[in-house]
């Protein structure tokens, strides 16, 4: 530790690695990103990273194979012991998978195409990566730059074996008998098949002490959760749930009950409709619609025919004929009444005014205008003639 | 080593109870199925597939960052280690990763001496008797051992180098 703290953080255990040399920071990436990964940032080395972070900056030989072998186990044992479910060095067993024939071997018996294998590639280290930890001010691309590819490399001739059965024939049985009993790898669709098997994750603002444990990583980081402990949420959050049923009421189930009921009901109608909704109009069919449509409309008009029938006998029991030619007489005789009633009340008054000698020619020539105008309101029409304010006397 | 993930008939029941001694050596839930005459390795995580995470290493652009001055190629040359960045710019095989994970499991020395005690469990005659002849395979490096699709793979340091 002393050596690390001399060569990497200058002779100052205090010196955060921000502070570091941009070369040693650089080498810190590679070491988390392309040696022993970790989840997290590389602000927190291990004890690992800071021996190989030492070794590497210091130009002392190390045998990192060693180290990534031993970083192997180590994620093994803990993937079986506490679920870790991060898997180290995915590019570096592909390329064991490759260099050992096993892609071959499975190529040759159909079971590694691109669907099967899900191949990705990782995100390249370059100038940008400078740009991002702040170690340049700008990045500036250039045509060389490297591109990830996903061709495979070439197969080296002295590559140790790591098929342990080379038989074809057992190992053709194999795979054939793996994949009747587990069935194909499948590309696992991440959605979840029921609402009610996986929570909603809902973002929040993370509280400073879950801040806190997670930038000092370990296991305190998986207990706070995070995307990969989906399953064990979905878990707590049903245990949770059923908690909540088992302390509510019996009213409330039933309350639930009835409202899943509904729910049923309201689903069947909608599909219902949108199944008659698909059917397809036939001769047959389209027979059928237009006979029944007569049928209706001849019970319509029978019913109509029963209503006027039981209203004309209404109107005969009053001693009204309920016939349309009776209305148009009661309507003539009106129109009758009214204009002898509008002639009577012009001539009353002419009559009135003729006993009045300055207005006599000028009244009575308007008394002779208003008779002319045909009045819908013969009564408005003699009240209208201001007779009142004339003095009498 | 030959009880390891498969082989032939003959000794089929001593497979089984080894596989699983293997098995329980590890302290894990290992159940060995059987069909015909040939017995596939079963899960050693109780992890879904689909919620491991496979991280990949990332490809470094020692051009590029000379061009950004940051010039690095001595101390990977000191460590010989351009070979292994060449390497890491290719295809990762997602779902065979995880498979191999799922049923890996490490083979060191104390798994086999594990290996021993149940067998000496299994039969007391065996006791004090050198590995080889119980029958097992002398101990020489800690391996990773796992199936990938039925194919049995083993990997060691020496691979990895």
């Amino acid at each position: 530790m002393e050596r690390y703290t001399a060569v990497v953080l200058k002779g100052n255990p205090s010196t955060k690695l921000v502070d570091i040399y941009p070369n040693h920071r650089m080498l810190l990436k590679f070491l988390t990103e392309c040696f022993l990964q970790k989840r997290g940032g590389s602000d927190q080395p291990s004890a690992d990273h800071k021996l190989v972070l030492y070794f590497l900056a210091s130009f002392k030989r190390i045998n990192l194979p060693r180290y990534i072998m031993h970083h192997l186990c180590w994620a093994i044992k803990e993937g079986i012991r506490s679920k870790r479910k991060q898997i180290p060095c995915g590019r570096l067993l592909s390329e064991i998978f490759t260099q050992g024939q096993l892609v071959k071997t499975l190529k040759d018996h159909g079971r590694a195409s691109d669907k099967f294998l899900r191949i990705k590639t990782g995100k390249i280290i370059n100038g940008k990566t400078l740009q991002y930890m702040k170690i340049i001010k700008k990045f500036s691309p250039h045509e060389k730059d490297l591109k990830e590819s996903t061709a495979p490399t070439q197969l080296m001739k002295d590559f140790p074996p790591i098929l342990k059965e080379k038989n074809p024939e057992v190992l053709s049985k194999l795979i054939a008998e793996f994949v009747k009993e587990t069935g194909d790898i499948m590309v696992v669709d991440d959605t979840p098949a029921d609402e009610d098997e996986v929570p909603l994750q809902v973002r929040r603002k993370r509280t400073i002490s879950e801040a806190g444990s997670e930038a000092s990583g370990g296991q305190t980081k998986k207990a706070k959760g995070d995307k990969s402990d989906a399953p064990n949420l979905a878990v707590s959050y049903a245990s949770k749930k059923r908690r909540r049923v088992d302390s509510s009421s019996l009213v409330n189930q039933e309350k639930l009950a009835k409202a899943r009921e509904e729910r049923a009901k309201k689903v069947n109608a909608i599909t219902q409709k949108c199944e008659l909704s698909k059917v397809q109009m036939t001769p047959e069919l389209a027979k059928e619609a237009s006979e029944k449509a007569k049928r209706m409309l001849a019970e319509r008009k029978q019913e109509k025919d029963a209503l006027l029938a039981e209203r004309d006998a209404k109107l005969k029991s009053i001693g009204i004929d309920g016939s349309s030619d009776f209305i148009e007489e009661q309507l003539e005789e009106v129109s009758k009444i009214t204009k002898t009633v509008e002639k009577l009340a012009v001539k009353e008054a002419v009559k009135m005014l003729e006993q009045i000698p300055e207005a006599s020619e000028a009244v009575a020539s308007e008394a002779v205008q208003t008779s002319a105008v045909p009045s819908s309101n013969p009564t408005l029409s003699s009240s209208d003639s201001d007779l009142d304010d004339v003095p009498i006397g | 080593m030959k009880n390891y993930f498969l082989s032939k008939t003959e000794n089929l029941e001593t497979q089984n109870l080894k596989s699983s001694s293997m098995a329980s050596s590890s302290s894990k839930q290992v159940i060995s199925s059987s069909f015909g005459n040939l017995q596939i390795k079963s899960k050693t995580m109780a992890i879904p597939t689909e919620s491991l995470e496979v991280h990949i290493e990332s490809p470094v652009d020692f051009a590029s960052l000379n061009r950004n001055e940051m010039n690095l190629d001595t101390l990977i040359a000191a460590q010989e280690l351009f070979p292994y960045f060449h390497m890491l710019n290719g295809p990762t095989y997602v779902e065979l990763v995880k498979d191999f994970w799922v049923r890996a499991e490490v083979y060191d020395e104390e798994a086999s001496i594990n290996e021993e005690i149940q067998d000496v469990i299994s039969n007391p005659s065996l006791k004090g008797k050198t590995r080889e002849e119980m029958g097992l395979e002398t101990f020489n490096e800690t391996e990773i051992r796992s199936v990938v699709m039925g194919v049995p793979i083993t990997i060691s340091e020496e691979i990895i180098a």
